[in-house]
């Protein structure tokens, strides 16, 4: 150290270095707005592996203390279960029969195309946020195995969150309970545009929330929140979660409430993510690199996008720009 | 470069650690910053010039991996090694109360500055709940796990300063 230390440059002068090289790197980041590439890189080459390996230990720990809880558990809740199985076969009977029903008339009014079910990929989560301000975390596929930027995650039947930035084998999502997302959503019972905002705050009991819903909107306690037609970046219809303690706000013009979200974010390991972005008719660009089971699409499902797409795009600019 | 060597694993090891095998151990909802105890270790035991480089890899790491601006955290880190690497002249190796109290010192400083950038800016005001739900439990598992890594960091750094003499000799 003693040896070394007089060829040393005096240590104010490295800090004025090395804060200027951070500078440097903000301000880059900053104006091409995305991460420098090769740091991202060099960084997922030798982290993402790593993370992999420890993610597979700890689930096999955690795996382990779990079967023993849980095998007493199952064998009561097996028992439950098959009772509930009869149960609902029969209500599938009568679902069926409405299923058939509901087909026809959804051919009718040409609305299958609308709700078809997106293509996924499922994904692992195999590390989470880096601090406890955010409620980010990493995910085992990345651009090489076809996900980009702005893709939907949901789990189970509820949205997960979106992909704020993407490396070859790696993904970094954002939760809809980040304190720093917001939703553009609607309720699928009337429609009515509200926006989900995460809340570091409430979430600690359980709940994100939910402002800018129309005082006049006919909404009850429990109805289901989706996600908005003229969001720009969620595919409309899926699920976000419940709403409860409605509120006229103090301005007497909107109403706000807290959302249950649909997944358990406590329990996260696995998320599907659509590797359909939306189109939003404004930015065709964006569109390009969205999966192949779109091209099966028939014309005339694309004229019926752009018309609708025109007019979500006033409605959205109505709604407020908050929206992610 | 044997020091090199072993830094670098020791920030991939430290990064892994955090976010990924930490998060199983969640108190609360809360992981430990480990990062910040590695930081603050080395700056004590080897001076301003190492502790600001250990510093800037550290943040660079955890802007690449969580940051929407590239060089925040680091410059961030730069910083915490530039003035814990000022208490190198009053370090002795068997004094722990220091390096604890330093993390303590640390972890609260950082948190306020996260606080009052990410939060405190959107007008969510409400200080005393993020300091009693976030602040004071990630602090207080920050300082426990440094009374354990800060002994290791330690045993590692007495192994290289041996190496190194040998070395030199």
């Amino acid at each position: 150290m003693k040896r070394k230390q007089h060829i040393e440059i005096p240590p104010k002068i490295i800090l004025l270095i090395l804060s200027g090289i951070c500078i440097v790197f903000m301000i880059i980041t900053m104006v091409f707005s995305k991460s420098v590439p090769f740091l991202n890189q060099i960084c997922g080459i030798v982290l993402v592996p790593m993370e992999r390996g420890i993610d597979s230990v700890g689930d096999w720990v955690n795996d382990r203390f779990e079967d023993i809880k849980e095998s007493k558990r199952l064998r009561q809740n097996n028992k439950e279960l098959q009772e509930k199985v009869d149960e609902l076969r029969q209500q599938v009977r009568s679902l069926e029969s409405d299923q058939s029903e509901l087909d026809t008339l959804r051919e009718l009014y040409k609305l299958d195309q609308k709700y078809e079910s997106y293509s996924k990929v499922g994904a692992r989560i195999i590390a989470t946020d880096n601090s406890n301000w955010y409620n980010t975390f990493t995910i085992d596929k990345g651009s090489k195995d076809g996900i980009t930027v702005d893709m939907n995650v949901i789990a189970g039947d509820g949205l997960v969150g979106i992909v704020y930035s993407v490396g070859n084998h790696y993904a970094k999502v954002r939760s809809i309970i980040d304190d720093t997302s917001f939703v553009s959503a609607m309720f699928s019972t009337s429609a009515d545009n509200c926006i989900v905002n995460g809340d570091l705050k409430s979430i600690e009991d359980g709940f994100i929330t939910v402002d800018h819903i129309n005082k006049d909107a006919k909404i009850n306690e429990g109805d289901e929140l989706v996600t908005s037609n003229v969001s720009s970046k969620f595919l409309p219809g899926i699920t976000i979660g419940y709403i409860s303690d409605i509120e006229l706000d103090s301005n007497s013009l909107t109403k706000s409430g807290k959302v249950t979200p649909a997944v358990d974010f406590k329990h996260l390991e696995e998320v599907l993510v659509i590797t359909k972005l939306k189109e939003t008719g404004e930015e065709p660009e964006l569109t390009a690199p969205k999966a192949q089971d779109d091209a099966s699409g028939d014309a005339d499902r694309k004229n019926q996008d752009d018309a609708s797409g025109e007019a979500g795009d006033r409605k959205r600019n109505d709604a407020g720009t908050k929206e992610e | 470069m044997k020091r090199i060597i072993t830094l670098a694993v020791l920030i991939s090891v430290c990064y892994v650690l955090q976010a990924g095998v930490f998060s199983f151990f969640k108190m609360a909802g809360i992981a430990p910053n480990i990062m910040l105890i590695l930081v603050v270790s080395f700056a004590l035991m080897r001076g301003q010039t190492e502790g600001m480089l250990i510093g800037f890899f550290c943040g660079l790491v955890l802007d690449v991996f969580s940051g929407d601006v590239i060089g925040l955290y680091a410059l961030f880190y730069v910083f915490i090694g530039y003035i814990n690497g000022s208490f190198h002249q009053i370090f002795y190796a068997n004094n722990i109360l220091l390096p604890l109290a330093l993390v303590l010192g640390n972890g609260i400083c950082y948190n306020m500055v996260i606080y009052i950038c990410a939060f405190l800016l959107r007008n969510k005001t409400d200080f005393i709940f993020y300091f009693v739900h976030i602040i004071i439990p990630d602090v207080t598992y920050t300082f426990l796990v440094a009374i354990f890594l800060y002994n290791i960091f330690l045993w590692i750094n007495t192994i290289l300063e041996r190496l190194e003499k040998r070395s030199a000799a």
